[in-house]
């Protein structure tokens, strides 16, 4: 423990008075630019005066896109339920009977975010698996689910992304996705490394991306 | 700026208990000056319109007392006569210094000696037309989304998303109606989002309920109770008026409820006969939990005014202060100037609970007859007919009730409640005029939520994103 704070006492100091950085990997080449449909000149909003999603109907909007049983979708050690227990307060629930708290948060508060993708990652999981060991996927068609590595440059397996795309923001957001929201995915089947990701872990970080959004969260 | 006299600076910087007057929210609204004030619609202003805290005052505050001391008519004992004349004379003035006047600010419903407390109109939207929302107007498909989210818990599904857009305009309108109908009827609603409605207005508490280990009184005739009022256009007038209860099978019950048999105490029922009664405020749990051993039961008396009339005296809301009160009929000091500011106002309105035993029977030092929790007794304490409830004389519980539903604060808290399911936050200024139009209209509606919320889904606030 001593050396170990020595040691991050030296880096600190290194740092400040500026010495040179050790030599690190080079930075990863910028994503190409993605066409963003004219969405950048669109008018907005002004108002401001969206509606928080709470977790209950947080949890009931995921449960029923994702085709997962709310009291399965998120469970910490296995045994506390996310939205009713474990992280009921920063997604917007009280607890009246047994704590005492009888209004729930006004906004988000600083763990709002973090207990929201927790949830979203964890619902996605927990769909990629129930459609992995079902005989016929019900979410994640055609998408090869367990092919490891899948080829990113192949066209099948381009197409079966962006109708996987397209059928979680059908099933997440009520809506056809934008052109650039596909493409965004599709980085997805590429690793850091340049390499094809899982079938699996494409279908939940896929899953992910769509469903933590900021659209999810606020109505 | 202005040159103050030298006899009201140090009067102003010297913070005396004298500047806290409790006549002053009532002063505000009963003159001319108040009528249109956004804090005088179905409330009164709260302390900290004048104070950073009683008795010192804000920098509004200070503006109104200026005013005041340069008024000739002005004498200490007519400050609630003359301080609406005060607050016109600062109307223009930005005391604050967020760049609207006082004038705007009351209006708006911000406080004007609070430079955090502002308001902006938004903009206009500008740019491209949005692909998706209609921002620049009323957009029933955002609508459809959120009756779908708030009043049935979950958003809707693709399918439906098309065939409403799909409609014509007229069409979609009907389909927005039938769709909230039908929420309206789901178990999410009656049984989740308005048992959280009445969280804050039950104040449960698990360990001293009927799940707990010391059984006092079940609050689950509450939450019931609070959901049928809500539900099925019957009357929000019976939170307070109902002189019936709702058992598990959603059934009406109109006599006494025994103790359920083989309860560990003999409590868990609904000991008041009818006559007795007045909706929320006299279940057995609330008196319970609130009362509990009190002689006076203000805290009881605070909770009905707070949960039901939106007023928190603890908050230095709803101070309309009786004359002659408090005469602190059980010795607890309240004549005391800081504890008279608000009791005042707080012991008369508790003088009519003061017949209803909390805890078992009122016996100092110990607890007997834990079968009278919540019961009636006439002889219990002397003073339990000389009430007073905004202004008016009170001799028992049941008027004091029908007193209330009378009043704006009542339908002004229904609006409030109504507003906060479907946005979970207070109105914003600019939302304000269709606020004050939603608890206006209840009436109309035959007090009846689910009308409400009908007309609630209309207005721009909720249709434009």
């Amino acid at each position: 423990m001593r050396a170990l704070l020595v040691c991050l006492l030296v880096c600190v100091m290194a740092v400040a008075v500026g010495c040179p950085p050790s030599p690190s990997p080079s930075p990863p080449a910028p994503l190409a630019p993605v066409d963003d449909d004219g969405l950048s000149a669109m008018a907005v909003s002004t108002r401001g005066a969206l509606v928080w999603k709470r977790g209950p109907a947080l949890a009931r909007g995921l449960s029923q896109a994702l085709l997962v049983p709310v009291e399965d979708l998120c469970r910490e050690l296995g045994r506390f339920d996310c939205v009713d227990f474990a992280h009921q307060v920063p997604l917007g629930g009280n607890d009246a009977f047994v704590k005492g708290q009888y209004e729930p948060l006004l906004e988000p508060g600083a763990t709002s975010a973090v207990a929201f993708d927790r949830l979203a990652l964890s619902a996605c999981s927990v769909a990629v698996e129930l459609d992995r060991v079902r005989a016929g996927a019900f979410i994640f068609r055609g998408h090869a689910l367990t092919t490891d590595p899948m080829a990113p440059d192949d066209a099948d397996t381009i197409e079966g992304a962006r109708f996987l795309g397209t059928e979680l923001y059908r099933r997440l957001h009520g809506r056809e996705p934008r052109e650039a929201e596909l493409v965004a995915l599709l980085g997805l089947l590429t690793d850091d490394e340049g390499r094809g990701t899982s079938g699996l872990d494409f279908a939940r970080l896929a899953c992910f991306a769509v469903a933590s959004t900021t659209e999810t969260l606020f109505f | 700026m202005r040159v103050v006299p030298l006899a009201l600076a140090l009067t102003l910087l010297t913070p005396l208990a004298a500047l806290a007057r409790p006549t002053g929210p009532r002063g505000v609204c009963q003159s001319d000056a108040g009528a249109d004030l956004a804090v005088c619609q179905g409330t009164l202003p709260s302390c900290a319109l004048c104070h950073q805290g009683p008795p010192d005052l804000n920098l509004y505050g200070a503006r109104v007392f200026e005013a005041l001391a340069q008024d000739d008519g002005y004498d200490f004992d007519n400050f609630e006569a003359r301080v609406g004349d005060a607050v016109a004379a600062a109307n223009a003035d930005d005391s604050d210094g967020d760049g609207l006047s006082n004038l705007e600010e009351l209006l708006l419903g911000t406080l004007p000696g609070d430079v955090n407390s502002a308001f902006t109109a938004p903009l206009a939207p500008s740019g491209d037309a949005n692909a998706f929302y209609a921002v620049a107007g009323r957009d029933p498909r955002f609508a459809f989304r959120r009756v779908h989210t708030i009043f049935c818990g979950q958003p809707p599904e693709f399918d439906a998303i098309t065939a409403f857009a799909a409609l014509d305009e007229a069409e979609q309108g009907l389909a927005l109606h039938d769709t909230l109908d039908g929420c309206l009827q789901s178990t999410f609603w009656q049984d989740f989002a308005l048992h959280r409605l009445a969280d804050a207005r039950i104040r449960p508490l698990e360990s001293i309920g009927f799940d707990g280990l010391i059984p006092l009184a079940d609050y689950h005739w509450d939450y019931r109770l609070f959901s049928h009022i809500f539900s099925d256009d019957h009357d929000l007038r019976d939170l307070l008026l109902a002189d019936y209860h709702v058992d598990e099978s959603g059934d009406v019950v109109t006599g006494i409820v025994p103790f359920p048999s083989g309860a560990p105490l003999e409590t868990g029922g609904q000991p008041l006969p009818p006559e007795r009664r007045a909706g929320m405020i006299t279940s057995q749990w609330f008196l319970m939990n609130h009362t509990m051993f009190s002689a006076l039961p203000r805290t009881t008396a605070a909770q009905a005014y707070r949960a039901y009339l939106g007023m928190d005296i603890a908050k230095g809301e709803g101070i309309h202060p009786v004359d002659n009160e408090p005469r602190d009929v059980d010795g607890k000091g309240v004549t005391e100037a800081a504890c008279a500011v608000c009791h005042s106002t707080l012991d008369p309105l508790s003088y009519a609970f003061s017949p209803y035993n909390g805890i078992g029977r009122l016996r100092p030092g110990s607890v007997s007859r834990i079968e009278l929790t919540g019961t009636f007794d006439a002889a219990r304490v002397p003073w339990g007919t000389e009430g007073q409830l905004l202004g008016t004389d009170i001799p028992d519980l049941r008027t004091w009730a029908e007193h209330a539903v009378t009043t704006d604060a009542f339908r002004r808290n229904l609006g409030s409640m109504l507003w906060r399911l479907a946005f979970a936050r207070p109105p914003a200024p600019d939302e304000r005029t269709e606020f004050d139009a939603l608890w206006r209209g209840l009436p109309d509606d035959g007090f009846s939520a689910n009308r409400a919320l009908h007309r609630l889904i209309d207005t721009n606030a909720f249709q434009v994103p």
